[in-house]
């Protein structure tokens, strides 16, 4: 089930409505049920998986509480089988497929016969996130950070949650599982907190279904050929996917987040103003936090972070985005994306000094408006030009994108209207260019007031909260992309 | 408190702007007048309709219910959708008996030959029908939605997006009865070669099960609902194929001893002229249409106990319809006409009309007799030996423009239309007239007119005459 179809503005109404007058005792029950009936209204069969994922992180995380600090051998083992089973299940669904055909071609490049085995399964929606958030779980009991989880129902809750069970938040056990436990005490019918949450569900709306959408066309139309363009319409391509991925990402948290928050459960931020950042580290300090923390947690720390010398914090940089490049997708180019930005990062560690030494002696003042602004459009071009990567089928088509835009230049396309050709015509476009704008001032008061649109509006006079809110529900419902696609045109066979 | 009463009030406020954006966005049939025979039939005072026809564009092309009313004074409406199918049929004749009592309704079988899973214009069969369980099971049987069927059903996933293509029509509502009962007038002619070749033949196909199971559906809602069921094949050039579908259609008509008009009974009954009656192979001209109709009026008086309603005010929306068919026959005749006097003399005393007459050149002595027939329009004093542009509106003379080159004249016509008259020094080009700020009409020197009608909102005609 999708956030953006008709069947959740049914379904999300009435788990809100049930849970909000149903005995408290049933609340964690109720909520299990509709979590597991929204993942199954994808695909029944793959609920199995998530059973599985949790039976074995919650049986993993008991192992390891009763082994105590004695049995060491014990809480390893435990850690490393739900790594094992849980990473294997992921593997099996996810990465098969791509690792048998790596290695067909890397034998076929050695002579070799390529293998033969190919698996035809759907890959299970979420997989990633509702393992990873199990996995972080049984790292955090392992650690000592949290107790193991005794209650079976609150576990299960807790991995498949549905706002965030398909594309995240990766929550944390120490966040949300204290949540859980105290789910009898939440106050449902909290006027102030369930009208900010389902503001922030309404901009996610806005987020996916007027902007993301929009974008998707025109990004979608220049990658599917990009031979057909030239350098300004591959650049305009870059920029709508760019501009794309972050609202369909961030409308996805913000939806999930708001909807978490409207039955009173607080899930973690998961983006923040991501493209306003000054350098690629803080960009992903911005950018999908809960899975840039994770990596962070469980991945790099792990490895050393940084308390092993210079080269092996490089090292691990590297280590740790390839990884995260990996788990966004079983292609290379998603690995080549990763290791992009881990390359930004070294490089720009190892640039740094110098840089900052050159900057001190031309007196460049870099506390100024100015210089950050620098910084803002630096790290926007680096990160656009890296999802080039993300969005392209193959790494080859990705080469053969960036070659054009630096081989094909046509600096007239600005001027003549051609632009409009990219799947939006003129007025399509304007309307996507005031959603952008929307969501600019929205990001901007974020950035600089530290605050949420609600947040802001609840300062404001009624007159203009209310006249934001409804100017919101109305260019969904009227400019979004959605539903049968109205063309007088169809009219023409049947004109009589 | 307080609160709750805030988010009662924001609720109702969401509503009532969400309505208002509905009934902007809400379907027009932008192709037409941005109104379509179910709009009309919406608008048609209750229990009016002695007559229903049912069908698609070969309906509302052949069958004219003003013809109808003039010459036998029973009421008739089109209930007629582009392309509609036969489940649209059904539900439309439903549809219609919410409101309607007809005595008769006359089915149209092209939709017989549609083959399976052909839908007509699902917009418009789809999108006017008012939200109900007739639509949700219009929808749920149409194998064209079968991906969409909740958009169709909730409709505001489809319309949303004519935002793109919004215009006047869609922020002024028209007044429905003002254009028709469901009738299209066109008034081109097309000189139709015609093969009678398939015209008899006899073979027939075995009749298929939804085309059965249709014509039974309508038998039993007729038995149901007590009018008289019967069936029109309206005249088209029909093949082979077809052919043998209506036969087969015929024949089971026969059986259930339901009366049926076939296509050359109407053709011939009518004398109807491939050369002179029809728009092109699927449809007759407004002549053609005036034929059958007019024969199919004195059938159904003659077969049926059909009260004549002429001079009862219950039926004013037929007079009101012919009174705006005359109106756009009267542009079709004027059209025709070359010479100013009698032109002058038809259009006088047609009430609202505007009338731009300008001239260059002394008319006054001309053996036309302008001056009696300019009088007839409002032009006294000796018009038509001065040189200008003269606005009349009502026989009143509203503006004179000659005595200041470059001035330019504006009128408002009606809601929607304002008139820009641009007079000229130039005396071989006297004034631009424009409309809604497009030049319209550029005419050059001699005597010229422009007649904008406000029943019809349209230009009924221009010209300079020879």
């Amino acid at each position: 089930m999708l956030f953006n179809s008709a069947q959740f503005l049914v379904f999300f109404p009435v788990a809100v409505l049930c849970y909000a007058f149903i005995p408290r005792r049933l609340r964690t029950l109720w909520l299990l049920v509709c979590s597991y009936f929204f993942y199954m209204c994808w695909n029944a069969k793959y609920a199995i998986l998530i059973a599985a994922a949790t039976l074995v992180s919650y049986a993993a995380g008991l192992v390891i509480d009763r082994a105590g600090e004695e049995r060491k051998g014990v809480r390893r083992a435990a850690l490393i089988s739900a790594f094992v089973i849980d990473l294997g299940i992921l593997f099996f669904f996810k990465y098969f497929n791509f690792t048998v055909e790596s290695i067909s071609r890397a034998l076929a490049l050695a002579g070799a016969a390529p293998l033969r085995a190919s698996l035809n399964v759907l890959l299970p929606v979420g997989i990633s996130f509702y393992t990873f958030q199990a996995l972080g779980y049984v790292a955090d009991v392992y650690r000592g950070e949290v107790p193991a989880e005794k209650n079976l129902l609150n576990y299960a809750l807790f991995v498949s949650f549905f706002p965030q069970l398909v594309a995240g938040p990766i929550e944390r056990s120490k966040n949300f599982l204290p949540q859980l436990h105290d789910i009898k005490n939440i106050k449902v019918r909290d006027y102030d907190r369930i009208t900010s949450g389902l503001a922030l569900m309404l901009w996610g709306f806005f987020q996916k279904i007027v902007l993301a959408d929009r974008l998707a066309i025109v990004a979608d139309t220049v990658f599917e050929e990009p031979a057909a363009y030239r350098s300004t319409a591959l650049i305009a391509g870059m920029l709508a996917f760019t501009m794309q991925i972050y609202c369909d990402f961030g409308a996805y948290s913000n939806i999930a987040v708001g909807a978490a928050r409207v039955m009173g459960f607080r899930l973690m931020d998961n983006f923040d103003t991501p493209y306003f950042a000054e350098g690629i580290a803080d960009f992903w300090h911005r950018w999908h936090i809960s899975m840039s923390s994770w990596f962070r947690d469980y991945v790099y720390i792990p490895l050393g972070g940084n308390r092993k010398g210079r080269v092996r914090r490089y090292v691990n940089i590297m280590l740790t985005f390839l990884a995260s490049g990996l788990w966004h997708g079983a292609n290379w180019t998603y690995v080549l994306w990763g290791a992009l930005h881990g390359a930004f990062q070294v490089i720009g560690d190892l640039l740094g000094r110098p840089v900052r030494a050159v900057l001190t002696r031309l007196s460049v003042k870099t506390e100024a408006f100015s210089f950050r602004l620098l910084k803002i459009a630096g790290t926007f071009t680096l990160v656009s030009f890296a999802w080039i990567f993300f969005r392209a089928e193959s790494i080859t088509d990705a080469f053969f994108y960036i070659g054009r835009i630096f081989t094909r230049p046509d600096p007239w396309a600005l001027f003549d209207d051609s632009l409009y050709s990219l799947g939006l015509d003129r007025f399509e476009a304007h309307v996507l260019l005031a959603a952008l704008v929307i969501l600019v001032a929205v990001d901007l008061l974020r950035l600089l007031k530290k605050e949420e649109l609600y947040a802001f509006l609840l300062r404001q006079n009624l007159y203009f909260r209310w006249g934001v809110l409804l100017a919101l529900a109305v260019m969904i419902v009227v400019y979004g992309v959605y539903g049968v696609d109205f063309d007088s045109s169809q009219f023409i066979y049947f004109t009589f | 408190m307080k609160k709750f009463a805030a988010t009662v009030i924001l609720i109702a406020l969401t509503i009532l702007a969400f309505a208002g954006i509905y009934r902007v966005l809400s379907w027009k049939d932008t192709m037409g007048d941005y109104l379509s025979s179910v709009q009309q039939l919406y608008a048609t005072d209750r229990n009016t309709i002695d007559v229903l026809f049912v069908g698609s564009s070969h309906v509302y092309g052949d069958i004219n219910p003003d013809v109808i009313w003039r010459e036998q004074g029973f009421s008739s409406f089109d209930m007629a959708i582009s392309g509609q199918d036969a489940p649209a049929a059904y539900h439309y004749t439903l549809e219609a008996l919410k409101t309607q009592s007809p005595q008769v309704v006359m089915v149209d079988l092209l939709a017989a030959s549609f083959e399976e899973g052909t839908t007509g214009n699902t917009y418009r069969s789809m999108l006017p029908m008012r939200t109900g369980v007739n639509q949700v099971r219009m929808v749920m049987e149409d194998p064209n939605t079968e991906k969409n069927r909740g958009d169709y059903i909730l409709k505001w996933p489809v319309i949303h997006s004519r935002y793109r293509e919004l215009g006047a029509y869609d922020f002024i509502t028209n007044d429905y009865s003002d254009y028709g009962r469901g009738y299209c007038y066109r008034f081109t002619v097309a000189d139709i070669p015609h093969d009678p070749a398939w015209d008899a033949l006899t073979e027939a196909d075995e009749l298929s099960e939804r085309n059965r199971k249709w014509i039974d559906d309508l038998v039993t809602l007729s038995e149901e609902r007590e009018f008289e069921l019967a069936f029109t094949l309206l005249p088209y050039e029909i093949h082979e194929w077809d052919r043998r579908i209506y036969n087969g259609i015929f024949a089971y008509l026969d059986e259930l001893e339901v009366p049926y008009l076939t296509d050359r009974a109407l053709f011939e009954c009518s004398c109807l002229d491939y050369e002179t009656d029809y728009l092109d192979f699927d449809h007759l001209n407004a002549s053609g249409g005036e034929k059958l109709s007019r024969w199919l009026g004195g059938y159904l008086a003659s077969h049926y106990a059909l009260e004549d309603h002429r001079g009862d005010a219950a039926y004013h929306q037929w007079d009101e319809s012919l009174a705006w068919a005359d109106r756009l026959c009267l542009g079709q005749e004027i059209m025709e006409m070359n010479v100013p006097t009698p032109y002058f003399e038809r259009i006088s005393g047609e009430e609202g009309l505007v009338t731009l007459v300008w001239l260059d050149g002394d008319y006054a002595s001309s053996s036309l007799n302008l001056e009696r027939a300019g009088e007839s329009l409002g032009l006294k004093g000796g018009f038509f030996e001065r040189q200008g542009v003269a606005v009349i509106r009502d026989g009143k003379l509203l503006a004179y423009l000659n005595s200041d080159p470059g001035e330019d004249y504006f009128l408002d016509l009606d809601e929607t239309q304002i008139l820009k008259v641009h007079s000229s020094s130039d005396a071989k080009h006297p004034c631009d007239v424009f409309l809604n700020g497009e030049l319209v009409f550029e005419p050059f020197d001699g005597l010229g007119v422009l007649v904008w009608d406000p029943l019809t909102g349209t230009v009924l005609d221009k010209k300079i005459f020879y």
